[in-house]
Formats: structure tokens, C-alpha cells, sequence
């Protein structure tokens, strides 16, 4: 299967694809969507919910969060970005205006070079520990000096995949998605030789409030998958149709992301680590153990290839970066990941909980109003030419292009999670332990955007409501 | 519950010159205006997401939360 009708030039930019581009079908849909989420971020997440709850609980807590919070991601931007065949940056700009997607499209930036930075560094700790278990590495060298040398080279390997746009996640995930079996099979390995602790092992933050443990289970899987809403739209552009991207994105991503992080779950509550390349060695020995790490750095790899082309797509909607070559936009995109990773590793991973909380609080206001906008506000109607037109009196101009009840919305959304939630010391109030935070910001932002749009206007918020639609 | 008042949105026209669009950008939203929406949910679409979005979540909690 190869991407050919895909002009380099459409694979490469964010214009919208032609229906004739977009020949994904569900099955290789999936097989991406699945690669791509299988990462190291699944043992993270399982860990987290591994603090507040057991097993059983955890793995039901995390599954439902994630569907929900993939089923939220899906809606926001899916319909639009499938209809049209444009990334998810582009399909905020009737929400945001058409100078004000500048605040999702920074949002989509950080929570990508965020993520990326953190796979590319660990995969390349797994890399230099599965070098240190080979023997391979020269003698007073170390995971530490390895590191940043690893990181730049991934970025390379990266950099060269990605030359050819789309086509060369295609092949990559091909190759790669044999790696989510292997995760599988490390899950079975866990819990079929420790079931016996599995089953009573106890978490060790828990709050005495059953409710509030299990509440914040399903948080953190809804958060965690929300932040793939950047994913979402760069991969299922390629589908025919959004029906056909609907059980690819459900399954594939919603659920291959829980099941793995039951391999973080189920070792922070027996083995006291998430990370397979460590416990694996105590419950199989060294062979199991260079397994994991392969098996880690790879899984990194596959997601770090869709996470940089998702973003440079993101990048082609500046002008500015609007016709820089393609390999010069992949520069621009892997340099802060490249950076981080060679300079600042230990200490982006100290402060990766920061990390954690801004997605948290971002995503789920912005999802609540790309809902709200198109199956509420525009009643599922998108004028694809106003997406991309620079006429001072395009539809989605709003005020000097930026909408201010998107942006007031996204404002309200953002405090109504943090008066729930504290994402950096989880202190709860109010609902929480009822609601969770995501969804009840979601639903501000939404009702917020309902609201502040009836009261300014459909001219204020981009729509002219003067003129009559035309026909379908 | 009533059906929402949709905002409408103006009929496709020609670009004007304060709207330029790069020639082959142009040529892509011309094809989308007439016959390139690939459309919206259908039926089995909305039966995946409540099945997956919402009824099999719904079922994991109550399950987890007796488990």
C-alpha cells in the first residue's frame, strides 16, 4: 500500500487533501494510530493511576478515562479534519478566528515537542542501557554520557524518515506495529507470574476516599489521551471519510493506549517501577530484559516519527513557514526536541509533572469548544475557503481575526479545571470527586462559547449571519 | 429538545484579489466546495462512538468500581 495519490506537495503542507490523496483505510488507519500511541507515556500514565488505585480498579478507571477523553479528542476536531482532509490547527480556526488558532497551534507546539522530548530521551536511556547489557558500550561510559548522543541521533534517524512526509510514517508504522504485540506479551509475562501479588498488591498514595481514587483514575486517563487531539487530526486526514476513521481512532488508539499502560500499572503495584526494561529483568532475566529495551526504544521511535510530522504539518499554517521547504520545516520542528534532549534531559524529566498538568488544563477546554461550535453552533456546516482565506471580511475574520468569546471560553474552561483540580498536587474541591475535572471543563468552555457567542454575535464570532447560506 | 438554529455560513464564491490563495491551494478548495466533503457521521458512525465512548466506559466503571 503506497500513498499514491499523494502529491509530495499536499503530503507535506497544510492544505486540505483531496478525497482522491486520502486512501487510508481503516485496517493501516489503525495500524498508525496504534503505533503511534504505543509509547513509553503508556507506562507513565499507568504508574500515576498505579499511586491511587490497584489493579483491577486502575485497569477499569484507565480504560473508561481514555475512551472518554479519545471519544472528546475524536469529536473536536475528527469530523472536521476528516471531512476536509486538514490537520487539527486548521480546524480551529472557526473557533479561534484566523489569527487566533495561534493559541491552539502554541498548545499543539508544547504538548508535542513536550511528549517528544520525553519519548527520544527515554528511548534513548533504553538504548544506552540495552548497550550496557550487551557489553557494547566502552568501559567508563554510562546511560548518562550516552544520552544526549543517542537523543541526536534518533532526531537524525527521525529527520531522514520523515523527508518523505506521510509516506514515511506509513512505512515506519508498517514495520513498527509489530512492537504492541511484544508490549502485550510483556503484559501477560507480568501478570500471569505475579497474579497472585498483583491482585493484593496495594497502592501507596491513596486517599481514604475511595471515590476520590477512583475519580482520579479516570482523570488521568481523560487527560492523557485528550493531548493526543494533535495526533488525531494529522493521521485521520488521510482517511477516506470520518466513518471510517471512527473504530480505528475508538480501538486503535483508545484502546491500545489503556491496555499498554497496564504494563506501568501492574509494575508500580508489584515491582515498585513502571518501566519494563527494569522489571522485566527480575521477572525473566537479562534476555527478557534486552527484549524490553528494544521493544522501548522502538515503540519511542514509531511515536516520535508521527508526534514531529504532526507538528511540522501544524508549522506550514504560519505564513511565515508557509513555503519553507519541507526539510527545513522538519528542522525547525526537531530542534527543540534535539535540544532538550542533548542539553537539559534530567532536568525535563524533573519537571515533567508540570508537563502533565498543562495538558490537562489546555486540552479539555479547547475540545468542549470545537464540540460546542460544530455540532452546536454550526450545525456540522464548515466553509472550507474561509479556513484559509486571507480576505479582511472572510467569515472566520471575527475581530482583527482573533474571536474573543473562543478565547474567553478557553479562559473560563482553563479556571473552572484548576478550581476543581490542582494538576500539580492533585488537592481537589467542589465536584471532583464526582465529575473529575476534564469533563466539567470541557462543558464550561462549551456552554461558556454557546453563550458568549449568542451574546456577541455571529459577526463578532465568525460566522455572518447576515447572508444565507448557500445551498449543500 | 429542539433542533439548534445553525449559523450560516456564505455561499462559496470566487476569490477576490485581497484573497489570494496560492494557485494550487485555490484549485483544492474549489474541488472540496463542489464534491470534496467526505461528510459527516452517519448511523454506524454515532453507534461506534456511544458504544465505545460512552456505553463501554459506563460498564468498566461500574465493573471496576465493584471489583
Amino acid at each position: 500500500m503506497g500513498l499514491v495519490g499523494l502529491s509530495a506537495e499536499a503530503d507535506t503542507s497544510a492544505w486540505p487533501l483531496l478525497p482522491a490523496e486520502r486512501d487510508w483505510g481503516a485496517w493501516r488507519l489503525a495500524i498508525a494510530l496504534a503505533t503511534a500511541a504505543a509509547a513509553t507515556w503508556c507506562y507513565i500514565i499507568g504508574e500515576y493511576a498505579g499511586y491511587y488505585l490497584n489493579f483491577a480498579q486502575g485497569a477499569a478507571a484507565l480504560t473508561a478515562g481514555c475512551m472518554i477523553g479519545i471519544l472528546l479528542a475524536f469529536m473536536a476536531a475528527g469530523p472536521t479534519c476528516a471531512r476536509f482532509g486538514i490537520d487539527s490547527v486548521a480546524s480551529t480556526k472557526p473557533q479561534f478566528g484566523v489569527r487566533g488558532w495561534i493559541i491552539p497551534a502554541a498548545m499543539q507546539l508544547i504538548s508535542i515537542v513536550g511528549w517528544n522530548s520525553l519519548l527520544l530521551i527515554f528511548g534513548a536511556k533504553s538504548a544506552a542501557q540495552l548497550l550496557l547489557a550487551l557489553g557494547a558500550m566502552p568501559a567508563g561510559y554510562g546511560a548518562r554520557e550516552l544520552v544526549p548522543a543517542a537523543t541526536l541521533i534518533a532526531c537524525a534517524i527521525i529527520y531522514l524518515t520523515l523527508l518523505r512526509g506521510a509516506t514515511g510514517v506509513t512505512k515506519v508504522s508498517n514495520v513498527l506495529a509489530a512492537h504492541v504485540p511484544i508490549g502485550f506479551w510483556m503484559l501477560y509475562l507480568l501478570v500471569s507470574r505475579r497474579w497472585p501479588e498483583l491482585r493484593l498488591a496495594q497502592p501507596v498514595m491513596a486517599s481514604p476516599d475511595r471515590l476520590w481514587n477512583y475519580t482520579t483514575g479516570v482523570e488521568i486517563g481523560i487527560t492523557s489521551t485528550m493531548s493526543w487531539w494533535p495526533y488525531i487530526g494529522a493521521m485521520i486526514r488521510m482517511a477516506p471519510n470520518v466513518r471510517t476513521a471512527v473504530v480505528p481512532v475508538m480501538l486503535g488508539m483508545g484502546a491500545s493506549i489503556p491496555l499498554l499502560s497496564l504494563i506501568g500499572l501492574a509494575g508500580i503495584l508489584v515491582l515498585k517501577t513502571s518501566d519494563p526494561a527494569e522489571w522485566l529483568r527480575s521477572v525473566g532475566g537479562p534476555t527478557y530484559a534486552v527484549i524490553a529495551l528494544i521493544f522501548v526504544s522502538v515503540a519511542n521511535f514509531g511515536t516520535a516519527i508521527t508526534g514531529i510530522y504532526s507538528s511540522a504539518i501544524g508549522l506550514r499554517n504560519f505564513a511565515a513557514l508557509e513555503r519553507v521547504s519541507w526539510s527545513t520545516l522538519l528542522l525547525i520542528t526537531i530542534a527543540p526536541v534535539a535540544l532538550v534532549g542533548a542539553l537539559i534531559p534530567e532536568l525535563f524529566f524533573a519537571r515533567f509533572g508540570a508537563f502533565l498538568a498543562f495538558l490537562g488544563v489546555a486540552f479539555a477546554p479547547l475540545c468542549g469548544i470545537q464540540i460546542a461550535d460544530y455540532f452546536v453552533l454550526r450545525a456540522r456546516h464548515v466553509d472550507i475557503r474561509a479556513i484559509y482565506s486571507r480576505d479582511p471580511a472572510a467569515p472566520y475574520r471575527s475581530v482583527g481575526g482573533v474571536n474573543p468569546a473562543a478565547l474567553l471560553a478557553l479562559a473560563l474552561g482553563c479556571a473552572a479545571y484548576l478550581k476543581l483540580l490542582n494538576p500539580l498536587t492533585y488537592t481537589s474541591s467542589g465536584p471532583y470527586r464526582f465529575l473529575t475535572a476534564s469533563l466539567p471543563a470541557a462543558a464550561t468552555a462549551a456552554v461558556c462559547y454557546i453563550l458568549l457567542t449568542r451574546l456577541l454575535g455571529g459577526r463578532v464570532a465568525g460566522a455572518r449571519l447576515r447572508q444565507p447560506r448557500g445551498p449543500e | 429538545m429542539p433542533k439548534p438554529t445553525p449559523m450560516p455560513e456564505p455561499r462559496p464564491s470566487l476569490p477576490r484579489a485581497a484573497d489570494y490563495l496560492a494557485p494550487e491551494l485555490a484549485r483544492r478548495i474549489e474541488i472540496l466546495e463542489h464534491d470534496g466533503d467526505a461528510g459527516d457521521f452517519d448511523s454506524a458512525s454515532w453507534f461506534w462512538l456511544v458504544l465505545f465512548g460512552v456505553v463501554t466506559p459506563a460498564a468498566l466503571l461500574l465493573w471496576g468500581w465493584w471489583a
